[in-house]
């Protein structure tokens, strides 16, 4: 892709965030939790599946499905404060103007996505779960940096979105999990565009700069990164607050389970398969 | 509960994480990140392990790459407490 044409794309997502803003204050807010409600496509949660879950009954798993929704919510709210901390101070820098009035958009549109997901976590748990990352240091090539930190990301939300798309049309949630899925399905599939052609952009300028070993390292780098990011959806936390026994020994088993290796998996394969392509995964 | 017993704990979380690991040949001070004997991405279990047996919460301002230098470093930080008892 030349410079030319994704200063084009660039333009175009700018004008489109202008034009379609989405205020995370019109939403309407029960007062309460339902207990009778699912907050979370009962098909995604961590333990569907397993010996775990087929031992829960239908309460227990609707409580456990709240219990994820405030997990899934509180992990995009950490994901989201570290990416607005560094685009920030990536804006205006050098010449890419196109490029800081796209990630300004950027940086805006995550912001507001907080105030809902925090809204949620707030008003049904009463809690956000912690952040247990630990983000390593730079490597000191700027572009690489970039580079990465945009790869993370597109990692990131390409697993979010394959849960909020199938999360926004599961008419079984209250309609404030549906619609929370819904808005930042909407504004996401933006943000995967330009990540999607950030990667391409990038890849074409360097490709002759990078040799095999530092591939083969770009390659290592998201591969474990791609395996941290599903750790996150297993939380010993949310197994507790669910009211499961021996929460921390369910934990320790459940990512394991053959029904989540199988969802792992498949949604690697529909969402990341072009990262491979670009030869920046390892190969399933 | 002494130092020791600390860093015996930290082997032991080592251990549940990265079972592939030998252990023996990691010293108190080898630095753990550094010689990629654990990466960023690992230390969410460790830390998920780490509350699990001291029996508290970890303080999020302890979240730094410093914290997790060594296995001496990691006891002194995140077990403290049991060190003083």
């Amino acid at each position: 892709m030349s410079q030319i044409d994704f200063d084009q794309l660039l333009a175009k997502l700018s004008a489109v965030s202008e034009e379609e803003f989405i205020d995370p204050g019109r939403l309407e807010w029960p007062a309460e939790v339902d207990p009778n409600a699912w907050y979370f496509t009962p098909e995604l949660i961590s333990l569907y599946g397993s010996d775990i879950w087929e031992s829960l009954d239908d309460r227990q798993r609707k409580r456990l499905s709240l219990a994820e929704a405030v997990n899934f919510f509180s992990l995009n709210i950490h994901g989201e404060k570290y990416l607005i901390s560094e685009i920030s101070r990536r804006l205006y820098i050098g010449e890419e103007s196109e490029l800081s009035r796209y990630l300004l958009h950027f940086v805006d549109e995550e912001a507001r996505h907080m105030m809902y997901f925090a809204g949620f976590c707030r008003r049904y748990a009463e809690k956000i779960y912690p952040d247990h990352t630990v983000h390593g240091e730079d490597s000191g090539d700027a572009e690489l940096d970039m580079f990465l930190l945009f790869a993370r990301i597109n990692v990131f939300e390409e697993i979010v979105d394959h849960y909020n798309r199938i999360m926004a049309k599961d008419e079984r949630l209250a309609p404030i999990a549906r619609e929370i899925n819904r808005i930042h399905h909407f504004e996401e599939l933006r943000h995967l565009n330009f990540g999607r052609n950030f990667l391409r952009h990038c890849l074409d300028r360097h490709i002759d700069d990078w040799d095999e070993v530092r591939r083969q390292e770009l390659r290592n780098h998201l591969s474990s990164y791609l395996k941290f990011v599903w750790k996150q959806y297993y939380n010993p936390e949310t197994y507790q607050d669910a009211g499961i026994d021996e929460a921390f020994e369910v934990w320790r088993v459940a990512a394991n389970s053959p029904s989540a290796v199988q969802h792992r998996n498949e949604v690697n394969q529909k969402r990341l398969s072009y990262l491979r392509k670009l030869q920046l995964l390892e190969a399933a | 509960m002494n130092g020791s017993s600390g860093v015996a704990k930290v082997r032991s979380c080592l251990a549940a994480i990265k079972p592939d690991i030998d252990l023996d040949a990691v010293s108190d001070d080898t630095p753990l990140l550094k010689e990629r004997v654990i990466t960023s991405f690992d230390v969410l279990d460790l830390i998920l392990h780490l509350e699990r047996v001291s029996g508290q919460s970890i303080n999020r301002a302890q979240l730094v790459p410093g914290s997790f230098r060594d296995i001496e470093t990691i006891a002194r930080v995140f077990l403290s407490a049991e060190v003083n008892e």
